[in-house]
């Protein structure tokens, strides 16, 4: 399978580091702005031929897949260019900063017969299918809430994304961090309390790490039907934690992203509550102390990874493409992730002009 | 002629406009982002500021193009901003004001590891760090540019050292507490004292004939690495005359240990890979090419420089002695 990757920065590496785990996949053309940046990440997979002309590097080397991993704001244009030749097309995320251009791009993938994907890998690490799975078995009974919570250090003053007048792109995308950071999150708590229809109450701060006039603190209250969410994407709060918490009417999840850990609690009817609770703690440790063992060896191998998601979520949208199955991530959750972050962008930029 | 010096506070730049104001009747002003200076006519700038930079330019008929980071703990999108995108804009708004000459100071950072002793203009590509594939990305659109009319003399200098440089002050600092240095010490350094880059480049605005060549800039010849440490020493009284060194496989393990330490608890990772093989490169230079095109002679030799970037650094009260 022909593969060519759009953008050269740091994600695209760990895009090219699980292709080449894909024995039928051969990156063929990497394309950046600047000719060097694509040479170096060709250094990584076999020096495939470097452009910095996007268009010619479809024409020429004719992918069957596209890695869209450039600034979002060109995710639009790329995407509708490349589906128009009839690439297939995985988008980093934020698959597009609105709502109109996700819908648009759909419409055009059916049109043009290929299949796209958003780069949501918190959805395939491993820990994460396993409690799909359990979801999914009617083992935790019907869902009653979801609380999701994304941390992330906005590093030093040396930093990125907090460099004075970053020339960064986060600072150019609609809703800055929200929009660079918060996919990863409201993707994952969407997919677990459905997508039919939600509303957003949203508010945000900033609490003294973001640069002036925008917020490093954002919350929202997310309802669908009878489920609700509580959406928390922190910028400030160190050290920072990621974590999902699931609440059923049998049994409860909560399960740890940053350690890829998770376990599933109940209380026992059989047995006195302060058994069953001391009996949860002795589970919960044992899980955890367990989780860690198995990491440790896979972390030092370099098995275990931030990333394992990505793959296989790489792996999966390859084999859509090879089979004609639907995309692993479907156009709704797609779609709902976009318009969702739009929302809360809108509701806590009103809440500010309110503010004033 | 009226002349706009880019990057006219650095190292080079402050030495390239004493030497123009004091030998020449050219008018001379220095771009600046942040540095007001009393002794300097400097026009306020950014490098990133395309449509200041258009109009700032106009005007001028010779454009010196020095400004650039080095900066490699700088993330890489800031640093290529900075060299890559920064000289675009120069370059640009060169085109557009019909300026009649740009001075551009690349670096032999573009060849990377030599294939072949020594380097020549013609020398393969092979930058590896973030600076030096800025400063190759930079030599793709060279010619480019020179196609659309904009003429480019591209000077390639090799490492510059002479007294105030902060780079060199490290160095002789280290050596003075003896610090451990890396490798064997027989690779070669290649060198070009202060003085002598900065005449390369009044040549190269002084020479008429000279349009959009590639000149690498560097001493008579370039000197081992214990042999330069070894002039410090000399010219710093120290008896000692070697510094203990450390193996270069025991520093990829050191490197490692820094990556493993980077991962799992946040340390930096400071001893990379890139920075060891930059560290122990065997370079050197052939100065063939701006000898007969420039009339390029390097008037300093070592033993001359070092003496005098020694004692600079003595007399500024940075010696412990």
């Amino acid at each position: 399978m022909r593969i060519c990757i759009s953008g050269a920065g740091e994600i695209s590496l760990v895009h090219v580091k699980g292709i080449n785990q894909i024995q039928n996949a051969e990156v063929v053309g990497i394309c950046d702005k600047y000719l060097t940046r694509a040479e170096m990440l060709g250094e990584n997979c076999g020096n495939p031929k470097p452009f910095n002309d996007f268009e010619k590097m479809l024409d020429e080397q004719k992918p069957a897949v596209l890695h869209i991993c450039t600034p979002p704001l060109l995710h639009y244009e790329q995407a509708k260019i490349a589906i128009d030749r009839g690439v297939n097309v995985i988008v980093e995320k934020p698959f597009t900063t609105n709502e109109k251009e996700a819908r648009e791009l759909y419409a055009l993938a059916k049109e043009n017969g290929v299949k796209i994907c958003p780069m949501y890998n918190l959805l395939y690490d491993k820990a994460m299918s396993e409690i799909s799975a359990i979801i999914k078995a009617g083992e935790i009974g019907n869902i009653v809430n979801v609380e999701s919570y994304y941390g992330f250090n906005l590093g030093g003053d040396r930093s990125k994304y907090n460099l004075k007048g970053s020339t960064h792109w986060v600072f150019k995308t609609p809703g800055g961090h929200l929009q660079n950071i918060g996919p990863h999150i409201l993707s994952s708590m969407l997919a677990i309390i459905g997508t039919d229809n939600l509303t957003y109450n949203s508010i945000a701060v900033n609490s003294g790490s973001a640069p002036e006039g925008l917020y490093d603190e954002y919350r929202s209250v997310v309802v669908n039907g009878n489920i609700t969410g509580y959406f928390t994407l922190s910028l400030n709060a160190q050290p920072y934690f990621n974590y999902i918490n699931i609440y059923g009417t049998k049994k409860t999840v909560l399960y740890d992203i940053s350690n890829w850990s998770y376990v599933v609690q109940s209380l026992s009817q059989k047995v006195p509550n302060a058994i069953a609770r001391a009996w949860n703690n002795i589970r919960t440790g044992t899980k955890i102390v367990g989780a860690t063992l198995i990491s440790c060896p896979l972390f030092l191998t370099g098995k275990l990874t931030h990333f394992t998601g990505m793959w296989e979520l790489i792996r999966l949208f390859y084999e859509c493409v090879e089979n004609d199955t639907p995309p692993p991530i479907s156009e709704e959750l797609s779609i709902s992730t976009v318009a969702g972050l739009e929302t809360i962008d809108r509701q806590t930029r009103q809440l500010s002009e309110n503010r004033l | 002629m009226k002349i706009l010096i880019t990057g006219g506070n650095g190292f080079i730049g402050n030495k390239l406009v004493s030497k123009l104001k004091k030998d020449t009747e050219h008018e001379i002003w220095v771009m600046s982002s942040r540095i007001e200076d009393a002794d300097k006519k400097v026009v306020k700038a950014d490098l990133l500021d395309r449509s200041r930079l258009n109009d700032i330019i106009n005007g001028y008929d010779v454009v010196y193009h020095l400004a650039a980071t080095g900066d490699e703990t700088l993330p890489i999108n800031e640093l290529y901003k900075i060299n890559v995108d920064g000289t675009w804009n120069v370059f640009d708004a060169c085109l557009e004001n019909s300026v009649k000459k740009v001075i551009y100071t690349s670096s032999v950072g573009i060849y990377g590891a030599l294939e072949k002793l020594p380097g020549s203009e013609e020398s393969p590509l092979n930058a590896v760090s973030p600076y030096e594939r800025s400063k190759k990305e930079i030599e793709y659109y060279i010619p480019k540019y020179r196609e659309r009319g904009l003429s480019i003399i591209n000077i390639r200098p090799v490492i510059v050292y002479g007294p105030g440089s902060p780079m060199w002050n490290k160095i002789i600092s280290g050596v003075e507490g003896g610090k451990i240095a890396v490798g064997n010490g027989t690779n070669k350094w290649p060198l070009v004292y202060i003085s002598d880059i900065v005449q390369a480049l009044v040549l190269a605005l002084d020479n008429k004939n000279v349009i959009n060549e590639n000149i690498i800039v560097a001493d008579n010849k370039a000197y081992r690495y214990k042999e330069i440490v070894r002039e410090i020493q000399n010219n710093l009284g120290i008896k000692k005359v070697v510094n203990p060194y450390i193996p270069v496989s025991l520093l990829y393990i050191l490197s490692f240990v820094n990556l493993t330490a980077n991962k799992l608890l946040g340390v930096p990772y400071k001893v990379t890979k890139d920075k060891i093989k930059r560290f122990v490169r065997n370079r050197e230079y052939s100065i063939s090419k701006a000898r007969r095109l420039l009339d390029y002679s390097p008037a300093y030799d070592l033993e001359k420089g070092m003496k005098i970037t020694v004692d600079s650094y003595r007399s500024a009260g940075a010696t412990k002695k």
